[in-house]
């Protein structure tokens, strides 16, 4: 356990030092920031007063440290957009992101897991095709195809739900659909191979000569023994829902953190840029952590290999 | 495992492999042996040939306006006008663009995906041959990439360094390499703890020449099989940089820029987002299907 911990920390660190230190060469490989920060059209005593007070006449090695004593204590600097705290907007930013992910995560392994188990049951069946062609066709549509398909048909033709949003409970459903339409696939397959292997083990028979209701078998033990390659899934596709909730949230105009990322990137607003980076690294590794204590929650098994590793 | 081979027989003139269909899926076939994989390779020849040879089969120009021509729709679906798929916006003939769409998206696919799988098996397979600190920190580095969220490091640097195709397939091998690395390596361990391997090391056979020779044939097919996953998935970011605006820039036809320019004609034209979303999902489609055929025929345990 500490182990892990002391693992995760160190991972955590390089993410971090990793993604931050990246952004900040790029953006002193892009050129100047002053010139991001007043505008194509500045004269060059505004030019120069910008670059004096964020300190950028000073070598880059020392921007560098001074940069990462700032990382240290959260201090990203001011949006050069908005002119306000880069981390405040990130954080401003951030519920609606985690609101549309968190759905998105509920219906993909809401109707992924029990499809999975379903196809994988009546394999050779009709169901067992369809879940099959489903999870390939799911995982084949990018999603901004699949966002402008469902605007078109529930916006645009039926006039059902709104395109676009970030208020109200009808605005969330096209994007959370379409934000888990590619991991709900992925669970599907991925459940239905699992149980396939698991159908075959003993303990079913073992459990259906006992007489053991399928539904019991099936949702219980298998399922058990299932959850543990699904949750590596999850944690392994974060990144995949990350990117897709940037691309998402541009569809659907959402105001969340991938949005502003975008945004900060055409508009070169470094800073947000920088924090935005941060919380989703942070996040990225916190969610692969607490991913490796639930295997030992589902999986006891694993427990013993996990303090030895 | 679909299928076994059977044995040959003792006095038979001639050893035949013979495929026998497992006894599990003995439902009568309306279609032929693996059908829909028969159809996505031919489609995806047909797509890479028509990108190739772009110039040739485009019934336009892709860029050539013609604004009395706008929003014609398609007269494949009974519109009026010479425009099979119909035109754009600009009246722009949609079938040329999405013809020279696909030498973009083919050409950041393909090859981003070979050079990441190169660069990448090549470190999985001699992190599993060298062990060690070599090991360490190859595979370190991949537990630190596999947490980086890709697609906005993607959208940084392609902001920096401009949205060439260069960029673009630099960037992506740089992170695509991942998932290579991690399998050769898993594979490689395999290998190295098998018998015919260690008598291949005690009559001497080191280096470069035994990981050639014994471990290359034999983790390629599952490899190949993550090269094709690979190169989907890079064929959507590429779309989905050009879909943010991030991609190669106009006029250049890309199908994520297509469909990035036909947001403002949901309603009136739709045609013109169809176009580019149904030729981008057939494609990556394709990839996927020819793929997991692959899988089931080299990798018993299906894509991991």
């Amino acid at each position: 356990m500490a182990k892990l911990l002391r693992q995760r920390l160190l991972q955590l660190v390089l993410v971090i030092l990793g993604l931050s230190s990246l952004v900040f060469f790029l953006v002193r490989i892009s050129g100047d920031p002053a010139s991001a920060i007043a505008g194509a059209d500045a004269d060059p005593e505004t030019l120069a007063a910008i670059r004096s007070n964020l300190g950028l006449n000073e070598p880059v090695l020392v921007q560098y440290v001074r940069f990462l004593g700032d990382l240290l204590v959260l201090d990203f600097g001011d949006s050069y957009q908005y002119r306000s705290d880069a981390m405040a907007l990130v954080l401003d930013r951030f519920p609606a992101s985690a609101l549309l992910t968190l759905l998105a995560m509920l219906i993909a392994v809401g109707l992924g897991v029990p499809a999975g188990v379903l196809g994988a049951v009546h394999r050779d069946g009709l169901l067992g095709r369809a879940v099959n062609g489903l999870a390939i066709l799911g995982q084949s549509v990018p999603n901004f195809v699949l966002g402008l398909v469902l605007i078109m048909i529930f916006a645009v033709s039926l006039g059902w739900l709104p395109s676009f949003g970030g208020e109200g409970v009808m605005s969330l459903i096209l994007p959370a659909v379409t934000l888990a339409a590619f991991i709900c696939a992925r669970q599907m397959r991925l459940v239905q191979a699992y149980t396939l292997e698991e159908l075959s083990k003993g303990y079913v028979r073992t459990a259906n000569s006992l007489g053991y209701s399928t539904r019991r078998i099936r949702y219980r033990h298998i399922l058990r023994n299932v959850s543990v390659p699904m949750l590596s899934l999850v944690g392994l596709e974060l990144g995949q829902f990350i990117a897709g909730s940037v691309v998402v949230e541009s569809v659907f105009s959402w105001p969340g953190l991938g949005r502003l990322m975008v945004e900060s990137v055409t508009a070169r607003d470094y800073p947000v840029l920088q924090a935005g980076v941060f919380v989703i690294g942070v996040l990225v590794v916190l969610i692969n952590f607490i991913v490796d204590l639930l295997y030992q929650v589902v999986d006891p098994r694993l427990k013993a290999q996990l303090v030895t590793r | 495992m679909s299928t076994v081979l059977t044995v040959p027989e003792p006095g038979g003139a001639e050893p035949v492999a013979e495929v026998v269909p497992a006894p599990r899926r003995r439902r009568r076939r309306l279609l032929p042996r693996h059908f829909g994989a028969r159809i996505a390779l031919g489609f995806l020849i047909v797509g890479v040939l028509a990108a190739i040879f772009a110039p040739a089969v485009s019934p336009y120009d892709p860029n050539e306006q013609s604004l009395l021509n706008r929003l014609a729709a398609p007269s494949l679906f009974g519109g009026e006008g010479a425009h099979l798929l119909g035109t754009d916006e600009l009246g722009r003939d949609l079938l040329s663009r999405a013809i020279y769409g696909g030498r973009v998206s083919f050409t950041v696919g393909f090859v981003a995906a070979t050079f990441a799988g190169l660069l990448g098996t090549v470190l999985g397979v001699v992190a599993g041959y060298y062990r060690g600190i070599v090991e360490s920190v190859i595979m370190r580095t991949v537990d630190i990439l596999t947490a980086f969220p890709f697609l906005i490091v993607a959208l940084a640097v392609v902001a920096v360094f401009g949205a060439k195709l260069s960029v673009l397939i630099i960037v992506l091998v740089l992170w695509e390499w991942v998932p290579f690395t991690r399998l050769a390596h898993a594979k490689t361990l395999n290998v190295v703890s098998t018998d015919y391997f260690r008598a291949a090391v005690a009559i001497g056979r080191r280096g470069v020449g035994i990981l050639a020779r014994h471990v290359l044939p034999n983790i390629a097919g599952p490899l190949i099989v993550v090269w094709t996953f690979v190169v989907a998935r890079s064929i959507v970011i590429e779309s989905s940089l050009s879909f943010l605006g991030l991609g190669v820039p106009p006029p250049t036809a890309t199908w994520g820029g297509m469909l990035s320019a036909s947001r403002g004609y949901l309603d009136t034209a739709w045609w013109i987002p169809l176009v580019p979303g149904v030729a981008i999902t057939l494609v990556v489609l394709s990839v996927n299907v020819v793929g997991d055929w692959l899988s089931e025929r080299w990798d018993p345990h299906g894509r991991r």
